[in-house]
């Protein structure tokens, strides 16, 4: 079996995407537990974090491996719910970049940060109003919204969002986490109900998994 | 030649194959990949300032095939917009090698520079953070009466009647107008009325459209900056900018700012890109100006030895190969004004991004995030190191970036960077000139730079022979 979670680890790690799913359907058939599985994989996933967070893998990199994992697991789900056991995300976040603001490379970084490390993530894109955001709150239910701005002029809406979230009585059940080139913890304390995300993407899956566990 | 086929460029957005936005990101990867292996292009921390002209050549081959390749991506309508490379050689052919910007005795013109180009730059001055309305106007005086600065870049908007400004609306719209008038008054108290403003950035394109008008707003003598979105895409808002400019008849820069880690790749890949999209500015964006920048993302930054060496590598090779007036210099630092490792940080950038051909461009301090910390000074010592760079070699200039960056890479691994001091604290307000702490690191560095072997320029009756 040794010999078989090795493959794994190279199948998914070279993007070989079809050889990986057929790997893990030959490990499961052979008795692997899909728990294990799963850690197993979970692992892989940490250890490409890292590489993205140390420079040596990229955005694209992140976004293959989050795609690869969500192919393994649906080969694996149905051998988990036979066995009762559930797949344990850390947490749910909800992203976006807030209304007027249509950039997204360090809003998607932090996605696939936030994926690697073992969140669900419902990313509403980017240009999304308070009432998008209060709406994905009331329906997905997530311990997180993250929200980001990149520019001066849309940190407003950023405010409008955060005040919107309060005045529905929601920033008790949900935590607010802010960032974006144009935010700093400052800026942050001053908008109040909500928590500076960090410098980084990877400093942001850090403050985020502080905050659910 | 560019604006008569704008319509035609355009239209390829709509009639062009349709394609999922994250497909072509990913294309846009494996391609970037297989170009930096087929054109050997290979990332070397020890050359911050590319010495090879054969890899010079190569990355632009490689930009070049990128574009043509991939075309550019209007992510509005799902479609492609492509070139060919016939479109592509006639646009670099007929690109104009000097624009003159401003009006009256304060025009200059902006050259396209080449490497190692003796010709002195033009200086940009101006930065990304946000300023006080109680500060901003004598800001902008500090710049306009400083003999170093050319024009500026103004600071974005901020607040409007004690709101902060917001995108898209009509306070926006009017904080920009007051912006751009408080500049003007700045300037015509200078004595330099006819002084030009440099593109302004980070507001929607309502609030640009709004703020082009002779009177009161931007000029045509002005010019407004368009960009692409990373990587190779654009948007109906941008090219709704274009189609006003155009129409405006006002002068368009863009550049090719690609990101290290984000869809191009590591700092290979991000070359390549940036050097297309200055390919695809003058098709697409009838940009006339340009500027390359290669920028971390993950941890962001313009002064790695990344960045540097990505920067200098794709400006030198579009101011080479078309000509197009480049404007990039030292945009971001790490660290803040009146600090030592923002001086290295505005060094190390601008004499490599001015040896490849560049007229100096910044400077934001602390990444342009907090306000009120930027000051005249830093463009002005920016523009100093831009002059002095034109006395030496690129050889000189490589060893120097060197030696640069090893006095403050470590606070890049710790990230530890001195913040600085407010405009405020650092100027005499009523003078409006730099207080003598500032004066004192100022003429410390330079004795510094000197004996690293970059002497101040200091022109002399040979210099006129």
């Amino acid at each position: 079996m040794d010999e078989l979670f090795d493959k794994i680890q190279e199948a998914f790690e070279d993007y070989e995407d079809e050889e990986l799913v057929e790997l893990i359907r030959e490990a499961l058939s052979q008795g692997a537990e899909p728990a294990a599985l799963i850690r197993f994989l979970s692992e892989i996933l940490e250890k490409i974090g890292k590489q993205f967070s140390e420079g040596t893998l990229f955005l694209p990199d992140m976004v293959m491996a989050g795609d690869q994992m969500e192919q393994c697991m649906e080969v694996i789900r149905p051998e988990l719910e036979k066995g009762k056991e559930g797949l344990q995300k850390i947490g749910k976040v909800v992203l976006g970049s807030v209304a007027g603001d249509i950039h997204d490379i360090g809003k998607n970084m932090v996605k696939a940060m936030l994926n690697v490390t073992g969140f669900e993530v419902v990313d509403l894109g980017t240009d999304v109003s308070p009432a998008q955001f209060y709406n994905a709150v009331v329906s997905e239910k997530p311990q997180i919204v993250g929200l980001s701005s990149c520019m001066v002029t849309t940190i407003p809406n950023m405010q409008d969002t955060i005040d919107l979230l309060h005045a529905k009585g929601l920033t008790d059940q949900v935590k607010i986490v802010v960032g974006g080139g144009s935010m700093n913890p400052a800026l942050a304390a001053q908008m109040g109900h909500c928590t500076y995300g960090g410098h980084d993407a990877f400093e942001a899956a850090q403050i985020l998994k502080t905050l659910v566990s | 030649m560019a604006t008569a086929n704008f319509w035609t460029y355009l239209l390829r957005g709509e009639s062009g194959e349709p394609e999922l936005c994250q497909d072509f990101d990913m294309k846009v990867y494996r391609t970037a990949k297989k170009l930096a292996k087929k054109y050997a292009i290979k990332f070397n921390p020890n050359e911050l300032v590319v010495q090879d002209d054969a890899l010079i050549e190569r990355a632009f081959q490689a930009g070049f095939e990128m574009l043509v390749t991939m075309g550019i991506f209007n992510i509005d309508s799902g479609k492609v917009i492509r070139f060919t490379e016939n479109e592509i050689l006639q646009s670099i052919a007929r690109q104009k090698s000097a624009i003159t910007l401003g009006y009256g005795k304060d025009a200059f013109e902006i050259h396209n520079r080449k490497i190692e180009d003796k010709r002195l730059p033009v200086v940009a001055g101006g930065c990304g953070n946000q300023v006080d309305e109680e500060y901003r106007y004598l800001l902008y005086l500090g710049y306009a009466k400083n003999p170093w600065i050319d024009y500026i870049e103004p600071v974005p908007p901020y607040k409007f009647m004690g709101h902060l400004v917001k995108a898209g609306t009509p306070f926006e719209i009017q904080a920009c107008l007051n912006n751009i008038a408080l500049y003007r008054k700045a300037c015509l108290d200078a004595g330099r009325p006819g002084m030009p403003i440099k593109g302004k950035d980070g507001v929607s394109a309502i609030a640009d459209i709004a703020t082009n008008r002779e009177d009161i707003g931007y000029r045509k003598t002005d010019h407004n900056n368009v960009y692409f979105k990373p990587s190779l895409k654009t948007t109906y808002e941008d090219l709704n900018r274009v189609t006003q400019y155009v129409q405006y008849g006002t002068y368009v820069s863009t550049g090719g700012c690609a990101y290290i880690g984000g869809y191009c790749g590591d700092v290979e890949g991000a070359v390549i890109c940036s050097i297309a999209e200055s390919l695809a500015g003058p098709m697409l964006y009838n940009a006339v100006i340009n500027h390359n920048c290669v920028m971390e993302s993950v941890n962001p930054s313009a002064s790695t030895r990344k960045s540097l060496w990505g920067t200098n590598l794709a400006s030198a090779a579009i101011n080479r190969y078309t000509n197009l007036p480049a404007i990039w210099g030292a945009y971001l630092t790490m660290a803040g004004p009146c600090t030592e490792m923002m001086m290295y940080e505005i060094a190390a950038q601008t004499i490599s991004t001015t040896m490849a051909g560049c007229n100096p461009f910044g400077v934001a301090p602390n990444q342009g995030v907090t306000p009120n910390y930027c000051t005249p000074m830093e463009c002005q010592f920016m523009g100093e190191v831009a002059y002095a760079t034109t006395q030496i070699d690129r050889k000189t200039a490589g060893e120097l970036v060197e030696k640069l960056v090893q006095k403050y890479e470590k606070a890049l691994e710790t990230k530890d960077f001195p913040k600085g001091k407010t405009f405020a604290e650092l100027y005499d307000l009523e003078t409006v000139e730099p207080k003598q702490e500032y004066i004192e690191l100022h003429d410390r560095i330079w004795a510094e730079l000197e004996e690293m072997g970059l002497p101040q320029y200091k022109p002399t009756l040979q210099s006129y022979r």
